[in-house]
C-alpha cells in the first residue's frame, strides 16, 4: 500500500492552502469555501489513520 | 513506484492545483468549480486508500450536495462581484505575514517528517462498512448521535432568527 506519509503530506497542504486562501481573500462565499477545505483535509487525515 | 503510489500522486497533483485555482481565481463560480474538482481528486484518492464508502459518501454529500449548495447561494444573491466592505487597514499585510509563517511552517514540517514512520494505534472498534457503522450509531453512540442533531437544530434556528432580524431593520 502507500506508505503513510504521503495522505498526510497531502492533506497537511491542502491545510495549508485552506488557510492562506481564507486569509487573503475578500468575498464571503470565498472564504466559507477555503473553510470547507479545510474540513475536507482534516477528513482525510482522519481517513488515512484509519 | 508501485501503481497505487504513482496513481495516487497523481491525485495529489490535481487536489493541489485545484485548491490553489480556488484560492487565486477572480470569478467566484469558477472557485466552486475548482472546489468541486477537489472534492472528486480527494474521494478517488479515499478510493485508492481502501475507503469506497466513505469516497461516494464524499461524491454525495460534500460535491453532490453542499456544493450544488454552494452554486445556487452564488447564483441567487450574485456573489460574484464582491461586496464593497470596509476593511481595516492592516489586514492584509497582517494576513500576507501569518499566511506566509504558517506556509514556511508547513513546509518545514512536511520535509522533516516525512520520513518517520507513523504507528498506527489499532482502532476500538471496526466500524468501515455501512450497516455495523448505522448499529454501533444508532445503539452506542446514540446519545451523541442526538446531541448532534440538537446542535445541528440549534444552528439553523440561528440562521433563520439572524436573517429575520435584519429583514425587520431593512423594512420588509
Amino acid at each position: 500500500m502507500i506508505p503513510i506519509a504521503y495522505p498526510l503530506s497531502l492533506a497537511a497542504i491542502l491545510f495549508v492552502i485552506g488557510i492562506i486562501g481564507f486569509l487573503l481573500r475578500k468575498n464571503a462565499i470565498v472564504i466559507f469555501m477555503c473553510l470547507e477545505l479545510m474540513f475536507n483535509a482534516a477528513n482525510l487525515a482522519f481517513i488515512t489513520f484509519s | 513506484m508501485t501503481l497505487n503510489l504513482l496513481l495516487f500522486l497523481a491525485l495529489a497533483v490535481i487536489a493541489i492545483a485545484s485548491a490553489a485555482g480556488l484560492i487565486m481565481s477572480r470569478n467566484t463560480i469558477y472557485s466552486a468549480l475548482f472546489l468541486i474538482i477537489n472534492f472528486l481528486t480527494v474521494a478517488v484518492v479515499y478510493l485508492v486508500m481502501g475507503a469506497p464508502f466513505i469516497a461516494l459518501a464524499q461524491i454525495t454529500v460534500y460535491a453532490g450536495a453542499i456544493m450544488v449548495l454552494f452554486l445556487f447561494v452564488i447564483m441567487m444573491l450574485g456573489a460574484e462581484k464582491p461586496k464593497e466592505i470596509e476593511q481595516i487597514k492592516w489586514q492584509r499585510p497582517l494576513a500576507i505575514v501569518l499566511s506566509g509563517a504558517i506556509l514556511v511552517e508547513g513546509v518545514y514540517a512536511l520535509i522533516t517528517r516525512v520520513a518517520v514512520n507513523v504507528t498506527t494505534s489499532p482502532a476500538t472498534e471496526v466500524l468501515s462498512d455501512p450497516k455495523t457503522l448505522g448499529i454501533s450509531l444508532y445503539t452506542k453512540y446514540s446519545l451523541p448521535f442526538e446531541i448532534t442533531s440538537v446542535i445541528l437544530l440549534v444552528a439553523a434556528i440561528g440562521a433563520v432568527v439572524l436573517t429575520n432580524k435584519s429583514r425587520k431593520e431593512t423594512g420588509k
